[in-house]
């Protein structure tokens, strides 16, 4: 009998301690836990191939462009036609554009930029928000009423605004 | 100046003049009774003299008798008996007391009807104030509550000014939170104990007998308190009728009390209405940037004595506070913040109040024992009105509770008495009224101040969280002769988020009896802690339902020596140690959840990293010493008294968590990044908003004759520290509609130069108040006449500075903020001391 009672009260003040230590750091805990598997678990970002599936989707909208140029566009190959329109000539495919884009950021020749300069993640992120602007354009219809200027001003503004703050937010994220 | 003095005056000296008419002197009368413990009954048919005033009394049947002294004080009483004389020394503090002098040793049980009320208190970190003493203190306005702040370790925030005004009529007790204290009222909650003028308190001054302020380490009946605890005894009963009303350029205020039912019962009511606003205000003589209060309070108490071992009583209190104030932006330069508060220019109007109902029953059986049950319900209320550019936000938030507590005292043994309590409550937190937000949340340049076609717009926010809560405590108190060893533990438990926290303390104490009047060392320390019952920080829909307990580690000793019978001297070194200290988090989240904003439910409703705004990461610690030199009153002499104390502290604060400031690299990050980061925090210790390091207050009072007193108080303290403004936004937000450019103040966010938050102070801040009173005594009562001039050396003291909105950055803005107590006439280079009149009349 005493043994039965003293085996219990151990069993409560066990009970007790653990409930309140878990208590005390649940939320916590379970935060860093969940941000730092995440973190871990995520593929290093790429912006390179990001880029590239961006332009790719850019490409398939601007060639349907009313100002397209009619000649050239039938001509060229979609990525030749959207890299030339993109870099007025000088280049003409998606791996060099995206290349010389990203050292342009990452690289920039005025000095007081070099703070700012983005970080891969957030690179891919923004990139794939603009994957997600051309694709909604292709979707809806825009890419045959909207000029091919319009359409990538919007691109880099406010065509993909909530999207990047998306990326940029630390809480209360989209689900996509 | 003078022509506005003598304006005010001449109403009042007409109404004094009404009343002028001779009486005789009316001493302090009151009521004792001869109470002998081991036979439980009054012993009747004895002599007792006074010796101070060397008249004798014979008690009646039931040991009472009538007697009367010049003034309140300590005053020896002899008891002549056939088999010698027992002397025993009682204090008499107000007209109309009744108290008890046993004449054998029983440890006195908790709350019986017979007795005064002089508890077994604990010496450590405690400091018992005589009403009498505080009264008259001059320089607190005619408010006794107001002489706490001349105790050690106590600062009371300035309301008027600049700095941190977030505080709004509490206090900082040995550098913790001004939130962070517990008021009681004869053991019932009140939500704050000044009125927002940090001048006068929601309790009647005459309903209140005697104020205890722990400031260290308090005892285990004591809950949710990482600061102090203040606790407000009030009269219990009077021998006759009594009522007084008390009129000053301030407040007005009135009380009436009286025994009923043949002296088996009590009824005692006072009220406040303060008119400060209306008064002073209206004189256009307080500074710029400086608005003023309106406020009402009441205390309604009946008890009633069935027989000596049950007695039930009912407590009514409600306060009742509003005032419009002109805040200058929240000096924390963290672009996660909401976006409201880093939006200069923000007026708010605002508002507190409390209703607190008790009724008790307590039981006392015998000497040995008593419980007492108390069922309360209480009601703190916050009203906010804030108004940035042409929005406006108006919301209400509560945070009542009905509760059933118990409290036992029990005397064991001679050696040991065990008290203990439980208490069960049911609470809510509740918000209902309007907010403000962003009409489109992807603008992210909104304009607060267009007025045509507005960005913001109000959103209702009403919202409830309902919990309950149960606590436990015991203490053991030993006494083997002069010394005493005191444990006790707390367990408190909250049901919303299944968090408990558990609490031992421990206090000992020793007395040399032979070292003049005694010498007492004593020390304790302990773990306590707070749940923030009323804060958002435990909304399901916009805080963190699994907040955790604030707590605090706290340790004290020191020593005590009782020189004379009227001079003593106290030392006490303290260090507190702060975790678990919630802060606004704008990481911490959870995996997902619903969008926190309702109005996009329908293309977003679930967001994943739901915020949930604040977490347990804050920490601190205070560390300092305190001297306390006091002198008292010889009884029945005309004596002075006062007393010294000063402070040393220091106090700092950690947020514990990332901050970009902290951070070398400003590059822009992914939220996956910045989150990552999150876990590593980088903040450092920052100096507590409240720290003052050096705190002296010297009062001295003196009552000259029947007819006159005196006192003074000088206090002189360290200015606290405030964050300076160091440029503007360069009036980026305009009005479309009157064109008026809004400068907002920008702070540093560069922890490695001298600007950073709470990095200056002002001048050291010093007052010399003086108070001058005159009793005029008739048989039906007295008048008391006073006069008070506040700061009367016209030292231009500063609080924190003021920034105008309506200007940019330049040498001339921000200017240091004038200090309330200095009257000056705008327009005029003239100045002139602080001054209040007031009349008490009693009858």
């Amino acid at each position: 009998m005493k043994r039965i009672f003293l085996y219990s009260l151990l069993a409560i003040v066990l009970q007790c301690n653990n409930s309140e230590k878990n208590s005390q750091q649940d939320y916590q805990t379970s935060y860093r836990n969940r941000i730092l598997l995440l973190y871990l678990a995520r593929p290093t970002p790429n912006p390179q191939t990001a880029c590239i599936n961006s332009t790719t989707s850019s490409g398939a909208c601007i060639i349907k462009a009313p100002d397209r140029d009619k000649v050239l566009s039938a001509v060229l190959t979609q990525e030749q036609y959207t890299v030339s329109a993109l870099t007025l000539g000088r280049l003409s495919t998606y791996s060099a554009y995206c290349t010389e884009s990203i050292n342009n950021i990452k690289f920039p020749s005025n000095p007081q930029a070099r703070a700012q300069v983005p970080s891969d993640s957030l690179l891919e992120c923004t990139f794939n928000c603009q994957k997600t602007y051309w694709d909604t354009a292709l979707r809806v219809g825009s890419c045959e009423k909207i000029n091919t200027q319009l359409l990538f001003t919007d691109s880099v503004g406010k065509g993909i605004t909530s999207c990047v703050v998306n990326c940029n937010r630390q809480t209360n994220n989209s689900l996509n | 100046m003078n022509s506005l003095k003598i304006n005010l005056n001449h109403k009042l000296l007409l109404t004094i003049l009404f009343f002028l008419f001779i009486g005789e002197l009316s001493a302090t009368a009151f009521r004792a009774r001869i109470f002998s413990r081991k036979k439980s009954a009054g012993e009747a048919n004895v002599r007792v003299l006074i010796f101070e005033t060397k008249k004798a009394y014979v008690t009646d049947a039931e040991g009472y008798f009538d007697a009367e002294v010049p003034e309140a004080g300590q005053y020896t009483f002899r008891i002549l008996r056939d088999s010698g004389i027992q002397e025993l020394k009682k204090s008499v503090s107000q007209e109309g007391e009744v108290i008890t002098l046993f004449t054998d040793e029983v440890a006195k049980p908790k709350g019986g009807i017979d007795i005064e009320g002089q508890k077994d208190k604990t010496i450590l970190s405690r400091y018992k104030v005589r009403y009498d003493e505080i009264k008259r203190m001059p320089g607190t306005l005619g408010e006794a509550l107001n002489g706490l702040q001349t105790l050690p370790g106590i600062f009371a925030p300035p309301f008027f000014g600049g700095g941190n005004t977030s505080c709004l009529g509490g206090l900082v007790i040995r550098g913790s939170g001004c939130n962070t204290n517990t008021y009681l009222y004869d053991d019932l909650p009140i939500f704050y104990a000044f009125h927002f003028d940090s001048i006068n308190s929601v309790i009647h001054n005459d309903l209140i007998k005697t104020i205890d302020v722990y400031t260290g380490a308090y005892p285990a009946n004591f809950a949710n308190a990482t600061g102090g605890v203040i606790e407000i005894e009030s009269t219990e009963t009077t021998k006759k009728r009594q009522s007084s009303a008390t009129l000053s350029l301030l407040l007005g205020q009135a009380m009436y009390q009286t025994p009923i039912f043949n002296g088996k019962g009590y009824f005692a009511a006072g009220g406040k209405v303060g008119w400060l606003d209306k008064t002073i205000g209206s004189l256009g003589l307080i500074p710029e940037g400086i608005r003023l209060p309106q406020y009402n309070s009441s205390n309604v108490k009946f008890v009633y004595n069935f027989t000596p071992q049950h007695q039930i009583s009912f407590t009514s209190l409600t306060a009742n506070d509003n005032f419009v104030a002109n805040f200058s932006s929240k000096p924390i330069n963290d672009p996660t913040q909401d976006v409201l508060s880093t939006v200069a220019g923000a007026r708010v109007a605002a508002g507190q109040a409390f209703r607190t109902l008790g009724l008790r029953y307590t039981w006392t059986p015998g000497t040995n024992f008593n419980n007492r049950l108390t069922l309360i319900n209480y009601e703190p209320i916050v009203k906010t009105n804030v108004k940035f550019g042409s929005i406006e936000a108006d919301f209400l938030a509560k945070a009542p509770y009905t509760g059933l507590r118990q409290d036992l005292s029990w005397t064991v043994a001679k050696f040991l008495k065990v008290e203990a309590g439980t208490e069960y409550r049911v609470f809510s937190y509740s918000v209902s009224g309007f907010g403000v937000q962003q009409r489109d949340p992807n603008n992210f340049s909104p304009n607060p101040y267009n007025t045509t076609n507005p960005d913001f717009e109000k959103r209702d926010i009403t919202q409830k969280t309902q919990s309950n809560y149960a606590n436990a405590y015991s203490t053991l108190k030993f006494s083997f002769g002069n010394l005493r060893i005191e444990p006790g533990a707390r367990y408190d438990f909250v049901g919303y988020s299944n968090k408990g926290a558990f609490g031992p303390r421990g206090l000992v104490s020793y007395k040399f009896e032979g070292i003049r009047k005694g010498l007492t060392i004593f020390g304790g320390a302990g773990d306590y802690f707070r749940y923030p019952f009323f804060d958002q920080a435990i909304s399901r829909e916009s805080g963190n339902p699994n907040i955790d307990f604030e707590k605090a580690r706290k340790y004290g000793g020191g020593v005590e020596l009782q020189a004379t019978d009227e001079w003593s001297f106290k030392t006490e070194v303290f260090k507190q140690e702060f975790r678990n200290l919630i802060v606004d988090d704008p990481f911490i989240s959870e995996a997902f959840g619903l969008n926190p904003d309702k109005a996009q439910w329908v293309t977003k409703p679930v967001v994943t990293n739901r915020s949930l705004n604040y977490s347990n990461k804050g920490s601190g610690w205070a560390h300092g010493y305190e001297l306390f030199i006091k002198k008292s009153n010889r009884p029945g002499t005309k004596d002075w008294f006062g007393w010294i104390s000063y402070t040393w502290s220091q106090s700092f604060r950690n947020r514990n968590q990332y901050s970009p400031d902290y951070d070398l690299s400003k590059a822009p990050l992914s939220g996956e990044e910045a989150r990552i980061r999150s876990l590593f925090p980088n903040t450092r210790e920052i100096i507590f908003e409240n720290d003052i390091t050096h705190l002296l207050s010297v009062v001295y009072g003196w009552r000259i004759n029947e007819d006159y007193q005196i006192g003074g108080r000088w206090i002189y303290r360290t200015a606290f520290p405030y964050t300076p403004v160091v440029g503007d936004d360069g009036g980026q937000f305009r009005n479309p509609t009157n064109n008026q450019t809004y400068w907002n103040p920008t702070y540093s966010n560069n922890p490695y130069n001298n600007d950073y938050i709470n990095s200056r102070r002002q001048a050291p801040y010093a007052r010399f108040d003086i108070r001058f009173d005159k009793f005029l005594n008739y048989e039906w009562g007295y008048m008391n006449l006073y006069v008070e001039v506040i700061n009367i050396f016209m030292r231009e003291n500063k609080q924190g500075e003021n920034f105008d909105s309506s200007r940019p950055y330049s040498r001339t803005n921000p200017v240091p903020q004038d200090d309330f107590y200095l009257l000056r006439p705008p327009g005029s280079g003239f100045k002139s001391p602080f001054f209040n009149i007031g009349m008490e009349v009693r009858f």
